[in-house]
This record gives C-alpha cells, structure tokens and sequence, in this order.
C-alpha cells in the first residue's frame, strides 16, 4: 500500500512522458502505410548497410571499452582506499565536460594539423598527414573515450563483490599471481563483464554526436538516419518505424540485463 | 514464573519501572516461526536476559517488545495494558542497539538531547541540564560537542546508553550492546550498567549470547531455544540447575555422562554410569522409573580429582582413568574416561600436579552438585 | 596490488591519459589567445569567456539550460526520492520490471525518446515551452536519482531510523529528521547529475525547443559544426566550472555526516 503511494507519482510520470509517447510513436509508425515502412527499412539496401555499421561499430566499442576498463577496475579494487577514491574522481572528471565537447576535442586532436598529425610527421614516421578523422576508427575512439566511466564504474561494482583473500588462497595453493588471476578473479569477475558489456552496447546503440561528428558517410549510424528521416524528409512514418526497430533490440537487451542484474549495483551507485 | 514477592527495594523499582507481559506471543517469518507461544512476565524494575544463541528468537523477542514487528499471534501488554495498538515512538521506551545506530550527523549533545525534544518539549536550559547531568552519569561530560565517529567504541556504546536513559523511560532495551567491545572494556561496562540499573530502577531487558553476561548483570535469565523459552530463573538457578542438557551446556562446562536409572531411592536415584559403576543422583521429586535413561550432569569446577578427592567430603567416588591435562592459566584442565566417555575436570595446580596421563585415578563430587536430566526434554 | 604490478600500474596510467587527455584540450583552448583552434594553444588569455559573456545568444542559452536544467533535476528528485525508498524498502513483488522500467527510461536512445515525445506534444501544445522540455528530461534524469538512493539505502542501517522511532520520533519524523539528512548527498549527487544529463541532452531539445529558444546543447552543436574559434570551448567550461562548484559543495555535505564507524556487524 505504502509502496504503491511512495511509487505512484514516478510511475505516473515515466507513462505518462515516456510510455504513451513510445506508444504514441508505434502507432504512428502503422497508421498511414500499415507495415510498408518497415518493409521498407529491412528491404532497402541502404538501411541495411546503416544497420550493420551501427551492429559494427557497437560491437568494436564495446571490446575496446571491456578491453581498456577492465584494468583500470581492476587497479580500483585492489588499489589503497586513497589512491582509490583519487581514480575514481578522474574516471568520473570527463563526465562532466559536455558530451559534444568531447567528441569535438578529438576533432582538433586528429585532424589533419593537430597535435597527432604535428608529432606523427614532426618525429619523421610519415611523410604527409594520416588520414586519423572521418573514419572507422576515430568514430570508435570518440566512442569508447565516452563509454569508459560507464564500463569502468559498472566492472568495478561487480569487482568489490569478489572475496580478494581468494586469490591469496589461491596463491599460498600454488598458483602463480598470474594463474590465480586468470584461474579464481577473472571467472569471478565474468559477470561484471556480461553486465558492462551489454550496458555498453545499449548505450552505443543510442549515439548521434560522436558518429556525426567523427565519422564518415561510411560511418553513419541509425541515430542519424532517423534524424534525417524525421527532419530533413519529414517521413514520420518511415522514422517511427526505424525507432521502433531500434526500441525492439534495446529492449530485448535490458530485458536480458534486469534478469540478471540488480538496479542498485549500477555504476556502484555514481560517484560513491 | 513469576519471582517472589516483592521486597521493600522491589517497590521501590516498581515505580520506576514497568511490568512486561507476553502472553502466547508468536511471530513468523514467512514458514519460518521466530517466536513459538512464548510467554514471560517481566517483574517491574528487574534486570532480565534474554540468553540463547543465534536464531533463538531473543532479538526477535525484543523487537516485538519495541514494536518494530507485529506479532502473528499473542499479546504484550505494560502494566496490565495491551500495547499491541501502539507504536514504537509512543511506547515510551529506551533502546540500545547492537550497532549502537547514533545519529551520524548530530553531536553527542544532539543524540543525547532526542527522546527530550521528541517526547516533551523542554526549554533550553532544563535540556542542557537532564543532558548534562545524563552524560555525566555514564561519564561522557565535556563531550557534548563531539560527532560519534570522533569517539572511541567504548564511548559510542556510552552516548548510546545516555540516549536510552535521558527521558528517563521505564523500559530500557539493550541489545547485544556490548558485543562490539573488547573483553576488558565489556567487563567494565557491565558493571557500569548494572549500576545505572540499580540508580534509576527501570525495567531491563538485556539480549545477550553471552551466558558470562547473563548471569553476572541479571535478576532473572529467560533461556531461549529454538524460537522457544527453555527456562526461566536466577542466574542461580539456571547455572546450578539447569532443566535440560542445552540449558546446562550452554551456560557453561557441563558434563553430560549417559546413564541408566537402576531404582528411585528416598532422595535419589541410583544411576549406573558408563564405568559400570552405580552412583546416586538427586532426584528432587523427578519421576524417572527404573530402566529409563538418564544423564548425570556435574559442572568441571565441582569434580576433584586425586588425593583431594579422597579427602573431600564427596559423596560419589568412581575411578576414572586420566587421558590429557591441559594448561588453561588459571587452572588446569583435565580430562578423563569414566568407562568410554570422558569428563573434564577443573583441577588447582596441587591436583593437576599429583595426576599423570594414563593413571587411573578417583574422582568426586558432592551428590548435590549433580543433577539427573530427563534425556527427553 | 597483485598481478604484474607495474604493467597494470602503466595501463591504468594510459587508460586515464586517454580518458582525461580530451577534457584537457578543451579546457586548455578555452584559455587560447588566438583566433584559430590550435593545441597546445600558442598563448594563453581569457578573452574567449569575454566574447561568450558579452554575446546575448550565448548568454540566453545558458538560462535556458539552467532553467531546464534545475526543473528537470527537481522533479527527478521529487519523484526519484520516494520511488527509492519504496523500492529498496517495500517492493517484493515486480521489482524485476520496475528495475527494467527504470533502466528503460535511462537507456533508451535519444532518438527514439526525441521522435516520441515530438509527436506526443504536438497536439498537447508543449512544443518550445521551457516545461515542456524539462519533463521529458525527467524521465531521464529519474534513473540517476533512484540509483544513488537506493544504493545508499542499501548502505544504510535502518536501525539509526528505529533509534529514533524508539526515542519517540512519529515514523515519518524519523525520516525526515535522520534518514534523509544521512542520505542527503546521495540525493544530491543524483539531482546534480540529471542537471548535468539535461545539459547535455541535445535531440529531444532540437525537436522540443527548436525554433525560439536554444539551450546551450543546441547552441553547441551548431557551433561545432562550423568550428572556427574557441568560443565553444570557453562556453563549455564555463558550464563543467559552474557544475564542479555545485560538486565541491556536495563532497563537503558528505564530509560532514559520514557514518558512525563501529565495529559491530563485524
């Protein structure tokens, strides 16, 4: 009962600017043309080719953020309480500059008279400039450069969990640090990782700036796609439709995620 | 199960304390029952434990006391008055946790001063002054503006002592309150609370699952197990004469030798222990017949053992064989087989001295030091 | 430390040099002296923050976010809050969906929010209102409060709230009273970041404020896409600055109610 007062107003809310508008949105995506909007997404060659970009470029983010964040929690579980509450200040820091910005200072740092391009010919390794913006790879970069609190504050949550005096037991048994390491903390560690990995991916899914503004024609994803749809041909249908596709696959992957990861165990609870 | 009549010193606490009652008070946890039909009365003014060990149903017991849970069956009523209806913060109670719960962003002197500002609402001066005058009682003053994580563990468990009494309620709940504490500092803090019990004359109700705390702090020990009172008494009472094989283990050494009641004399029976011989157990109106089992329970402090043994005036001897004698500091333990099952005795250093590993040696108690437990209950 | 110390000591060190090194960029080219992007920038002024500070466009989309900003973090709040309490506290059933709902409403793209709410608000008449734009960020900002809370409730020892129940506190005075000063920076560091999300929420804003006003996220984005001066640099940090005075005033609310350390509960 008290439950129910205590969570009502919230509940009210999330239906009532969140629901009924996604509702709202489907609905719209059927009511002109029926299914051929859909049709029209999953037969034209040309969202295909954005959908596979976005499936690629989700998946290359996410491993590089498993790859780079899983050290960097690692340090933060068995590192002094100190030097802990330090790192996690600076993994946090980059949060609070505005997303664009950052995806915009890549922009100065890898074009082709910035700082990388200066030391890359300056230092004699390459004749001309290299061609580091527009590209797969500058658009994953400004991508995991964004997602890595995320992955690191959610392995890190998962790590704390682990009994660290298993890897001693481990140890005094034989093991050598590293064998310990990768026989007791990293399968321990498994289901930080699953839950990281799939937050991660869900949050890639979702970006606009950063492709936008590092990537090129090669490299457009379907946050733009439906911007274009929406905005440049104002095929509202068309659009709906594409979100609604999208809202399928994110859903079914929180779905996957709530039933086996609890709420409170997020981020490690922010900046705690 | 009440105690005796009250004496002059009990009408006085009668004031200043409350009656407890629980009558059939039950409560359950899902399939789980926490607390199975207890029933208990409270004495007004008496310090009274709530002894087992985890699991027990004590905390449980104390929590339906505070009111923090609803009981699924029974009733708990204060002087006579069915408190059911009421809610904690109208109960008028003081409670000290096992975690001592201070209020982290208050100072000494804003912990303190709570139940006042809560249950009256007192001038500046009469607050600073049942505060002050608190804080001294448990030896805190001119810590007033202190936070509790400036304080050491001794003086947490104090500001929350001072926070119970303040409002001077007539029902005081500790549970487990010195639990965190190291041994010597828990040895002193008993003795303080206990005088602070015998200066204001509330009631106490003390959780412990410490058996040492029990019986040196109460007037009344309530021996809980499995959700369950097992016996109700004086610190005495339960020690000496414990009514089944749990209570007498777990308050203490005890030693259990199985037996065989051969006859049902005047005053005793006549037991046949495991050594083949027959020694005589006070039966003290129990109704064992011939042929039932029995165990023989005779505490480690009261066997002696050797040369002592024979000059004491015991009236059970029986030969025993000696397997180990351990070094404990104040005293030695011994152990020793009577027939195939062994018996620990607490011997002074002349007797440990006069033993040897693998003699066969006499040992003794008064027959009135041991007790027959009915193995059914 | 265990494994390989030193190697894991150099990743963690270049990890971090990646992550912060664009935050760097960004904050050094605000201070530029120059007209055009360079870093390291050739000399050092503040006359960018002057250009930002005298142009009324800029200056109308920083209140803009601000007024956004402090209503969405708000309402966050005042619905996040008590959803908490009752989810760590009294939900036993359905908790699994509530949890999705709530990650549901963090993690769903932009797009898709943005497009929704488009349609949803053309016939409800709260396209380019101030209001209409801060209740769409809510939803996303309600997540970080919930998460915050409930994982400081987690760490809470309900009997400090029983303490004072017991001393005579009505339930809901003991809440008021000890529970939420003790969760307080909790609460706070999730308010501050739905701010900080609904700053830099950038499509719901174009398609719900797109004509007369522009926040500065909007603002931002046009400005990086002809990207000639530092001027976007400089109006960025100005906002991180503004936001990392709100933080310090959060660290030390923290500071002053960390819990009572005992050993109990060993």
């Amino acid at each position: 009962m008290l439950a129910m007062v205590l969570l009502a107003p919230m509940l009210l809310w999330i239906v009532a600017f969140f629901i009924l508008p996604t509702a709202l949105m489907i609905w719209e995506s059927f009511a002109e043309r029926g299914l051929a909007p859909y049709a029209a997404i999953l037969t034209s060659p040309i969202y295909r080719k954005v959908l596979l970009t976005t499936l690629k470029i989700c998946l290359i983010t996410t491993s590089g953020s498993l790859l780079l964040g899983y050290p960097v929690a690692y340090m933060l579980t068995t590192c002094r309480p100190a030097l802990r509450k330090l790192l996690l200040v600076l993994v946090v820091l980059p949060y609070w500059l505005d997303l664009i910005v950052r995806s915009y200072s890549w922009m100065i740092l890898l074009g082709r008279h910035g700082l990388i391009n200066q030391l890359v010919v300056g230092l004699g390794f390459s004749e001309g400039a290299l061609p580091l913006l527009y590209n797969l790879f500058s658009v994953c970069l400004g991508m995991v450069q964004i997602l890595l609190p995320l992955t690191i504050l959610t392995l890190f949550s998962a790590m704390l969990r682990i009994d660290l005096r298993l890897v001693d037991a481990a140890a005094i048994h034989g093991a050598s640090r590293w064998r310990a390491f990768l026989t007791v903390f990293l399968p321990l560690s498994l289901p930080g990782i699953y839950a990281a990995g799939l937050l991660v991916f869900v949050s890639a899914l979702g970006f606009y700036v950063t492709p936008a503004l590092l990537g090129g024609p090669e490299q457009t994803m379907i946050s733009q796609t439906i911007m274009v749809i929406a905005s440049d041909l104002l095929d509202w249908p068309l659009a709906s439709a594409a979100g609604a596709l999208l809202l399928v696959v994110t859903t079914c992957l929180l779905l996957v995620y709530s039933r086996f990861f609890r709420l409170d165990r997020m981020l490690g609870g922010v900046a705690r | 199960m009440g105690l005796a009549a009250p004496g002059r010193e009990d009408r006085r606490a009668a004031e200043a304390g409350v009656e407890v009652r629980l009558d059939r008070l039950t409560k359950l946890f899902g399939a789980i029952t926490a607390v199975d039909e207890i029933s208990l009365t409270i004495p007004a003014g008496s310090f009274v434990t709530l002894l087992g060990p985890s699991g027990s149903g004590k905390t449980t017991t104390l929590n339906l006391i505070a009111g923090f849970l609803t009981p699924d069956g029974g009733d708990i009523s204060f002087d006579g008055q069915a408190v059911g209806a009421v809610p904690p913060h109208r109960r008028n109670i003081g409670m000290v946790f096992q975690s001592y719960a201070l209020f982290p962003h208050m100072t000494v002197f804003g912990n303190v001063a709570y139940p006042l500002r809560m249950r009256e609402r007192p001038g500046r001066a009469h607050l600073a002054a049942r505060v002050g005058e608190t804080l001294a009682m448990v030896g805190l003053s001119g810590l007033e503006h202190r936070y509790p994580r400036q304080l050491s563990g001794g003086q947490q468990q104090r500001v929350a002592m001072a926070r119970a009494l303040v409002s001077r309620p007539r029902l005081l709940l500790m549970d487990e309150p010195l639990g965190a504490l190291d041994k010597k500092l828990r040895e002193r803090l008993q003795g303080e609370i206990k005088q602070l019990h015998r200066q204001i004359g509330s009631t106490f109700v003390y959780v412990t699952h410490d058996q040492t705390e029990a019986l040196t702090m109460s007037d009344m020990v309530v021996v809980m197990h499995d959700s369950r009172i097992v016996q109700v008494g004086s610190p005495r009472a339960v020690y000496e004469a414990p009514v089944n094989a749990f209570v007498a283990d777990f308050l203490g050494g005890a030693n259990l030798l199985p037996g065989e009641v051969l006859a049902r004399q005047h005053a005793c029976y006549a037991v046949r222990i495991p050594n083949g011989e027959v020694v005589a157990v006070p039966h003290l109106g129990g109704s064992l017949v011939a042929g039932s089992a029995v165990t023989v329970f005779v505490r480690p402090e009261d066997i002696r053992i050797g040369a002592s043994a024979a000059s004491a005036e015991s009236q059970v001897a029986t030969p025993a064989v000696i397997r180990e004698i351990l070094y404990v500091g104040e005293a030695f333990r011994v152990t020793a087989m009577i027939g195939d099952q062994p018996i620990v005795v607490r011997a002074h250093r002349t007797e440990a001295q006069q033993v040897e590993i693998g003699r066969t040696v006499s040992v003794a108690w008064p027959t009135e030091r041991s007790r027959a437990l009915d193995v059914t209950t | 430390m265990r494994v390989g110390s030193a190697a894991l000591k150099g990743v963690t060190g270049l990890v971090l040099l990646f992550l912060l090194f664009p935050v760097l960029v960004v904050v050094l080219i605000s201070f530029s002296s120059v007209d055009f992007l360079s870093f390291p920038p050739p000399g050092l002024s503040l006359r960018w923050y002057r250009t930002i500070f005298s142009d009324w466009q800029w200056i109308d989309a920083f209140w803009v976010t601000a007024q956004v900003g402090a209503l969405t973090a708000l309402l966050s709040t005042l619905l996040g809050v008590p959803a908490a309490f009752a989810l760590s506290r009294h939900v036993t059933r359905g908790r699994g969906m509530l949890n999705a709902l709530v990650l549901a409403a963090l993690v769903t793209p932009s797009v898709i929010k943005a497009l929704a709410i488009y349609l949803y608000y053309v016939p409800l008449g709260l396209l380019n209102t101030i209001p209409g734009l801060a209740f769409a960020h809510t939803v996303s900002g309600i997540p970080f409060v919930v998460i915050n809370v409930v994982a400081s409730l987690a760490g809470y020892d309900r009997d400090i709230e029983r303490a004072a129940t017991i001393h005579g506190a009505s339930p809901v005075r003991a809440v008021f009273g000890v529970t939420l000063p003790i969760i307080a920076p909790a609460i706070i560091v999730g308010a501050v970041f739905a701010f900080m999300q609904s700053a830099q929420e950038l499509l719901i804003a174009i398609f719900v404020l797109s004509t007369l006003q522009k926040p500065l996220a909007v603002k931002l984005w046009e400005g990086v896409r002809v990207a000639i001066d530092p001027s976007i640099a400089a109006a960025t940090t100005s906002v991180t600055l503004l936001v990392i005075l709100g933080l310090v005033t959060v660290m030390l609310a923290n500071r002053r109610s960390r819990p009572v350390r005992t050993v109990a509960h060993a």
